[in-house]
């Protein structure tokens, strides 16, 4: 096969963003959708998962310009005829075997579809751990694990609530491995000193260092993205041992 | 969303000091619970504090902080503090996250809690009383004399 659908769109992405974010934006895309990067080859790109690439580049762009070239031409770019996307694909491509399949939702139990909480206020981040609590607990964490993920979720959503006012928690199930995953996201500020925070070199005067640096201990994999005045990305993992 | 407004109560037992934390903590609710513990200590003669937290959902950095926070002022007003009931994954949390309870004295449960308080309590008593007798040996023993005298 000539390169890979995801190729394609993370050289697009690159042309308004920096590799590490553009990564970042397609990667995010993705697992909004439910998708694997090998999914992308299958069939041709949805609406929604283009104005996932958008929304990504918008938050995580730090120039204006480019960001508003990204969302006229993002469209075109990906929608552009390409040997590397087949044609017509608008029905799914024929199934493989099922062992060659990667593991979709319908292989883990209904009830672990994505969920999104808004944090608003103080009783969200109540709410929001509570709610991490559950759904760790039905993807199949025992009660320790369970306490971390509701630990991590707890510390984001404060973080959320205290430095951008609003924003959201989604908890998604892990497509192709057994676990979880938790998306926090806001428009706020942006995180300055985010490598000495994570460094252990600071902390707040309300210890929000202390409180990133610990999900970051408790989570499989942790990353952050973010960017002055255009909000925070927090994405973590953990899967089942 | 907003719920009915609630705080956590704080009991006095004979010479303690019990707050249950039995419901699930707001960040508002905790702070709460730093002046009205303080308020506490200051009007009721009191010499020991326990916080239960069996019933406490997560113990995240900004809730351990703040527990910590009340030990560190009660200790400041003459009051011992000890933290019970804390569960086995939020101790394992705790450690991983890297945030220790330092200088928080902690007990299994309500019960040792208490033992820990009343022993101080019991020997406290006896060593109380082995005064009093004393000075009132003392007294005596001065009073013959001055009636000898």
């Amino acid at each position: 096969m000539a390169t890979k659908t995801s190729e394609r769109v993370k050289g697009i992405l690159c042309e308004f963003a920096n590799p590490i974010v553009a990564r970042g934006v397609l990667r995010y895309a993705l697992h909004q959708c439910g998708l694997a990067e090998d999914d992308l080859d299958q069939r041709d790109l949805t609406p929604e998962f283009v104005q996932e690439l958008e929304r990504g580049l918008r938050v995580m762009s730090s120039d204006g310009d480019k960001e508003a070239l990204g969302h006229r031409t993002l469209q075109v770019l990906l929608s552009a005829p390409s040997s590397r996307v087949r044609p017509g694909t608008k029905t799914p491509a024929p199934r493989q075997p099922a062992s060659h399949r990667p593991e979709t939702r319908s292989d883990v139990p209904r009830r672990t579809r994505k969920e999104t909480i808004d944090i608003r206020d103080e009783v969200d981040i109540v709410r929001a751990r509570g709610r991490a609590r559950g759904f760790a607990q039905v993807v199949g964490f025992g009660p320790t694990d369970q306490t971390k993920i509701a630990t991590a979720v707890s510390e984001v959503s404060r973080n959320i609530y205290v430095y951008a006012k609003e924003g959201t928690v989604s908890l998604l199930p892990l497509n192709a491995k057994r676990g979880m995953r938790i998306e926090a996201r806001d428009w706020g500020p942006g995180i300055t000193d985010l490598d000495r925070i994570l460094a252990g070199d600071y902390s707040s005067r309300t210890g929000m260092g202390l409180g990133l640096r610990g999900c970051q201990r408790l989570m499989d994999h942790f990353e952050v993205q973010t960017a002055r005045n255009r909000g925070t990305v927090v994405i973590m993992e953990k899967e089942i041992a | 969303m907003s719920t009915p407004r609630r705080s956590i109560p704080i009991i006095r037992l004979y010479e303690t000091l019990i707050v249950a934390i039995q419901i699930e903590v707001t960040d508002h609710l905790v702070l709460e619970l730093k002046e009205n513990v303080a308020a506490a200590i200051r009007e009721q003669d009191v010499n020991g504090l326990i916080i239960e937290v069996s019933g406490v959902d997560v113990f995240d950095s900004y809730i351990a902080r703040s527990i910590r926070d009340i030990a560190q002022i009660s200790s400041l007003m003459g009051v011992d503090t000890v933290l019970a009931g804390l569960d086995a994954g939020m101790a394992i949390t705790l450690v991983e996250m890297g945030m220790g309870l330092d200088n928080v004295r902690t007990a299994l449960n309500l019960e040792s809690a208490l033992e820990i308080f009343g022993r101080d309590t019991a020997r406290r008593r006896v060593d109380d009383e082995w005064v009093f007798a004393m000075l009132a040996n003392d007294g005596a023993a001065r009073g013959y004399g001055d009636q000898d005298v």
